[in-house]
């Protein structure tokens, strides 16, 4: 027995592949030509046949980075023969291996201390934008995130809402005069303007219709229009330019206080453009996905397409529990979603027959509330999860994610990866963790 | 004995037969060797020739020795003389009744009774007779035919007249008339008898001793005649009585001219039929044709025609024989033949190295064959030991192959079951104390828990999040949220209080929460209404003060004791409160909007445990410590009476559907119950400590329960339309995570109104989600 199975471990050991290197980063390409490696060979035993290439077509002096090896569409981290076996392929053909550069782990930057729960955050490339449960706003310096000032780099506190604050985003940035939105549980979104320069901070409209908790928020990419969901199952759809409605002289004795808090100019009341009803229980997220087009995710079970245009749902699809958050990359246009089951589902919106779902990435212990495709690289997503841990995916990797960015001690309720280099994580124990993608 | 012996014996037996005047003494010993004549007569008729010339030689020699009988005999006369008359009785009586006719008959044709002469005529008469017989013999012999021998007798006999020799009609002797009397009666009487006309019959005289010498000499026939007693006479006995005599005493048949070996002619057999059993002959009407059976085959033919009658033929029976050649291997009666199990055939080493359990002498097997010691039986041995094993009984067990997990009922796998809630989804932790009830708003965002460190705190579901809590003046025991979706209002139950709490900002609709407001904000009008004194007694509506009203309090109600429940009617406008120490007020039913109360019961057996209104009918179900009781509120009365299976109830759960509930209890059993069939319910035994509670969801086929044991089960509970299909019950997953407390580990388990989310609440002041 023991000879057989050293004959079989000789077999699988003599078993050789033919493999053929492709990349697409030409600073690191090497010949086309097949190479014959043994199938027992893991992304290692790889590294070393690549860098031999390497070293051996050109005069690389530099050391060589690790890389990371695609194979059948997904990324290596086993052995070649395991993932053969696993997509069911022959060892006789010429197996083509894609490589990339591994990119170095994120690295812990800083971590910026709040007063209760991060419920929202939003980086833009200079600030960065949060919501807290002790219904405040806050503004951070991202130059100053970079420099490691920790809590030094905040710059304004906003108490922004009567509720605690369920959701920020950025509108405006490239101006002094810089724009965002923020939504509350007290059922309101307002448009904020804030001046840079001078760190003043201006409640430009108030936003009201929804009757429940506006949960998520998303601009358009013309910066135009923004989609808000609620807890009362609709989707409405707002304006960002303040079109002078008059304001409503009626207001209730208790809000009064919080307005004097308020600039001192009156914010202005605004109604939807559009109202969109059709979920069946709470909307969860947003996310436009073209210019009249918008995607939402719903507590019902279901991802819903609209149209805004004609004010109808485009397509619909539906999955086996609620989805809490989605987010959609106009590099792959591919969304995905976090669901009440701990699961990260990738849905191609334009496929609506056979397998709706694209890739099930599972790691994740707990639900996932929040997931944000990377701003730059086509592949690179982030999650956050009730696990409290931070997961960096790449999206051919569907078990094994690429890094687990630890360091929040309770549930991470929203991630954010909108600056390229910083991967930001707000969590439920009261603090927000900066991240540094690649280089430090 | 010799042949010249017999011959001797007959030869001296024809002598006593022939001389006349013999004695009757000669007489008995002829009788004596009557066997030994037989045997002659038998020779005889083999060789009639011989025999004849046989009997003339004696007939010569004869007279020569009769005289020398006479002289022996002669002296020892007188002594025999009593014993011969003795020998002639018994003799008589001996004789068949033929014999004795012929005596008499005899005796008839001797006329004269008294007188002797006629006594010698007839002598005369006889041995005229023997010497025809004599003559007749000879002829025979010469003639030679034995046949014609009788027919010429018969013929030489014509003055004889024998008409009534046969006949046996008179054969009663009717001159002494005394009847069948012993006759020494008439010993003493010079009569022996009556005659015909009624005078004595003298008895004759017999002479002295001397005259019977004289007569024995003097009468030839002396030894053939013999004295009746009848009549006092001596008689004569002819050869034809000897004859007969003879024949009777060798048991033959009497009448020598019977035929042994005659034909037998069958007159009446099954096959020849001579003679009819009847003279009559056949009636005229015999040969005339039957109408009555005319008229039935007329009948069966036509039914037969109809088609009334169909005649089946009999299957014929089909033999079975036994091809004793065939080539099939099918033994005779053994219709299932099992063939001796197959031994592997032994090979070179077993050959000389028997099974250990047949040498149990030999250890050490043998290393080769040289080795194995000589034994003469050993092929017999074998042969038996086959034999043996071939007729061995066998009998073919049908084996059930059943294991331990046969038995088990299958059940679906758990996956195929999905969804349910497999593991904990989040912690709502914020309490600083049991929590005693939770209760989810029916929209589904919001939890609120009542707990003994006197708050109330109001959740977020999506993240776990406390939004708000109440300070309330005491533990609280129950809260539930008010099921219209025009309200927001929360009730809680405190000690002896209902409070009703609008947790009011943000948490819904504002317009709801105005509404809210606005509707508690007066007290609504009672018109004339006037309460019952047994209502006012118990229960007591106020406003709240100032104070509270700005802590969200809405209404108050005070109790008369502590109140443990509180459960809303699906409109929301209704609701009931369970005192369990409240007697028969035990339960109350009160309306929102007008501010009333009642007591719907009378009477109420047994401790409250708990209340359920029924999901779509207005039934309320009220659960007492072993009993629930159903009431229809409409017609106001009651509707049902379950015994609950249980020792102590601690609360009640009911399908959405209406048509089953589930009883938890303290005794470590869930109970399912049918409405329509509730005499057996559905007994779950996986709890292994007290039951809590138990929860259907509203959407899934789902429902759980928790124990102090710390352990929720969920279990799938399928309910189908059709009546007559049991529901279909599951368990389907084991949640554990909270801790012990006290004791005391999960109260109270709730469902997610539309997810398949379930909410624990536990000792350990957490509140647990599952998802």
């Amino acid at each position: 027995m023991e000879q057989q199975q050293q004959q079989q471990q000789g077999m699988s050991e003599d078993v050789n592949l033919l493999v053929k290197f492709t990349t697409k980063q030409e600073q690191y390409a090497v010949p086309g030509t097949s190479v014959s490696v043994r199938a027992s060979t893991n992304p290692s035993g790889l590294d070393k046949v690549i860098g031999a290439f390497i070293k051996h077509d050109s005069d690389y002096q530099k050391s060589l980075p690790n890389f990371h090896f695609i194979v059948k569409g997904q990324l290596l981290h086993g052995t070649l023969q395991e993932r053969l076996e696993e997509c069911g392929e022959s060892f006789e053909s010429v197996v083509e291996i894609e490589y990339l550069e591994k990119q170095p782990p994120p690295t812990p930057k800083d971590s910026l201390h709040h007063d209760d729960w991060v419920a929202a955050l939003q980086c833009s490339d200079k600030w960065l934008l949060t919501g807290c449960y002790d219904n405040t706003l806050h503004l951070w310096d991202v130059a100053g995130l970079a420099a490691g000032k920790g809590d030094r780099a905040h710059t304004l506190t906003i108490p922004a809402h009567r509720a605690p604050v369920k959701a920020v985003t950025w509108v405006h940035t490239d101006t002094p005069t810089k724009t965002f939105i923020s939504t509350s549980i007290d059922q309101t979104a307002v448009i904020w303007v804030w001046q840079s320069e001078t760190n003043t901070v201006e409640c430009v409209s108030e936003c009201r219709g929804h009757t429940q908790s506006v949960e998520c928020v998303a601009v358009d990419h013309s910066k135009q229009f923004f989609a808000t969901g609620s807890w009362d199952n609709m989707l409405k759809i707002w304006s960002t330019v303040n079109k002078g409605v008059e304001e409503e002289e009626e207001e209730e004795d208790e809000e009064r206080d919080l307005k004097k808090r308020r600039a001192a100019k009156k914010p202005q009341k605004k109604i939807p453009i559009l109202t969109l009803g059709g979920h069946t229980e709470s909307v969860g997220g947003v996310v436009w996905t073209g210019d009249r087009e918008v995607a939402t995710a719903s507590w019902d079970h279901s991802l819903r397409v609209w149209d805004t245009d004609i004010g109808g749902i485009k397509s619909q699809i539906n999955g086996n529990n609620a989805f809490f958050a989605v987010a959609w990359s106009p590099l792959n246009r591919l969304l995905l979603t976090g669901c009440a089951d701990r699961f990260i589902r990738m849905y191609d919106p334009r496929v609506t027959e056979g397998a709706v779902v694209q890739q099930k990435f599972s790691s994740h212990t707990k639900w996932v509330p929040s997931v944000k495709w990377s701003t730059t690289k086509e592949h690179q997503f982030v999650s956050g999860g009730y696990d409290s841990i931070v997961k960096h995916w790449d999206s051919r990797s569907p078990k094994i994610p690429l890094y687990d960015l630890t360091g929040h001690e309770d549930k991470v309720l929203s991630v954010d990866w909108s600056h390229p280099r910083f991967i930001v994580s707000g969590s439920s124990d009261c603090t927000v963790k900066v991240f540094t993608d690649g280089q430090p | 004995m010799s042949g010249k012996r017999k011959r001797q014996d007959t030869s001296e037996l024809q002598n006593n037969v022939f001389n006349g005047g013999r004695e009757v003494r000669m007489y008995i010993n002829c009788m004596v060797n009557i066997n030994t004549e037989d045997n002659e007569d038998t020779s005889d008729s083999e060789s009639s020739d011989i025999d004849e010339e046989d009997i003339e030689d004696v007939s010569d020699d004869e007279y020569e020795e009769e005289d020398d009988s006479n002289e022996a005999d002669s002296l020892d006369e007188d002594d025999t003389d009593e014993e011969n008359e003795q020998h002639q009785e018994d003799n008589e009586e001996n004789c068949d009744t033929k014999a004795k006719n012929k005596q008499h008959t005899r005796s008839d044709r001797d006329s004269g009774i008294d007188d002797s002469p006629n006594d010698k005529e007839e002598t005369t008469e006889d041995k005229y007779k023997l010497f025809k017989s004599k003559a007749t013999r000879r002829q025979i012999s010469k003639t030679k035919s034995t046949s014609d021998k009788d027919t010429q007798e018969c013929s030489q006999d014509p003055e004889i007249p024998d008409e009534y020799e046969e006949d046996s009609s008179d054969e009663e002797d009717l001159r002494n008339t005394i009847g069948n009397v012993p006759l020494k009666w008439y010993d003493e009487y010079p009569h022996l008898g009556y005659n015909l006309d009624g005078k004595h019959i003298i008895k004759p005289k017999r002479g002295d001793t001397l005259d019977n010498f004289l007569n024995r000499i003097e009468n030839p026939d002396f030894d053939r005649t013999v004295f009746d007693k009848q009549t006092g006479q001596d008689v004569r006995l002819s050869d034809a009585d000897l004859d007969i005599v003879k024949r009777v005493m060798s048991q033959k048949v009497p009448d020598a001219s019977y035929d042994y070996y005659a034909p037998w002619i069958d007159h009446f057999t099954y096959e020849v039929m001579e003679m009819p059993l009847s003279g009559r002959t056949d009636s005229k009407k015999s040969f005339v044709p039957s109408k009555d059976e005319a008229a039935y085959v007329a009948k069966r033919a036509e039914q037969i025609r109809r088609g009334l009658i169909q005649y089946t033929h009999k299957r014929e029976k089909k033999y079975h024989f036994y091809d004793l050649w065939s080539d099939k291997k099918r033994l005779r009666r053994i219709h299932d033949p099992m063939p001796a199990p197959k031994v592997k055939l032994p090979g070179h080493w077993f050959s000389y190295n028997p099974p250990r359990e047949y040498l149990p002498h030999f250890n050490k097997p043998f290393g080769s064959l040289r080795e194995v010691p000589g034994y003469k039986h050993f092929i017999h041995e074998c042969w038996e030991r086959c034999i043996d094993l071939y007729i061995a009984p066998r009998k073919r067990v049908l084996r059930v192959n059943a294991s331990s997990k046969d038995l088990i009922p299958v059940l679906p796998k758990a996956q195929d079951l999905q969804p349910f809630p497999t593991m904990e989804g989040l912690v709502f932790k914020g309490h600083r104390s049991i929590i005693r009830s939770i209760s989810i708003h029916p929209l589904g965002k919001f939890l609120a828990s009542g707990s003994d460190d006197q708050t109330v705190k109001i959740w977020e579901i999506s993240t776990g999040r406390c939004l708000r809590s109440f300070d309330i003046e005491a533990a609280v025991k129950w809260v539930a949220w008010n099921p219209s979706s025009k309200l927001f209002l929360l009730g809680i139950v405190i000690e002896k209080k209902v409070i009703f709490l609008n947790p009011e900002t943000y948490l819904t609709d504002k317009v709801v929460v105005k509404q809210t407001n606005a509707v508690f904000k007066e007290e609504p009008d009672q018109g004339d209404y006037i309460q019952p004194e047994r209502v006012r007694t118990a229960v007591t509506w106020r406003k709240p003060t100032a104070d509270e009203w700005a802590k969200g309090y809405r209404i108050v109600i005070d109790h008369f004791r502590s109140v443990k429940q509180i459960v809303w009617h699906k409109q929301g406008d209704y609701f009931a409160t369970v005192i369990p120490q409240g007697d028969h007020r035990s339960v109350l039913m009160h309306q929102l909007s007008r501010w009333r109360s009642q007591v719907p019961f009378n009477k109420c057996k047994g401790l409250v445990q708990a209340v359920q209104f029924h999901p779509k009918l207005p039934f309320l179900y009220v659960a007492t410590q072993s009993h629930i009781r159903v009431y229809n509120l409409q017609k106001q009365r009651i509707l049902k009476k379950v015994q609950a299976n249980c020792r102590w109830i601690s609360s009640i759960a009911i399908h959405p559907g209406g048509e089953h509930f589930l009883i938890s209890g303290y005794d470590c059993r869930l109970n399912w119950f049918e409405m329509e069939y509730t005499k057996r319910p559905r007994i779950l035994r996986y709890h292994k400590a007290a039951v809590r509670c138990a929860a259907y969801h509203r959407k899934y086929p789902l429902f759980a329960s928790a124990s102090d044991e710390g352990r929720v089960i969920v279990s799938h509970g399928m309910v189908y339309n059709d009546w007559l299909k049991d529901p279909f019950i599951v368990p389907v997953k084991e949640l554990k995570g909270h801790k012990m407390f006290e004791g005391l580990c999960v109260l109270d388990v709730t469902w997610h109104p539309y997810e398949p989310f379930l909410f624990t609440s536990g000792a350990d002041a957490t509140i647990r989600l599952w998802h």
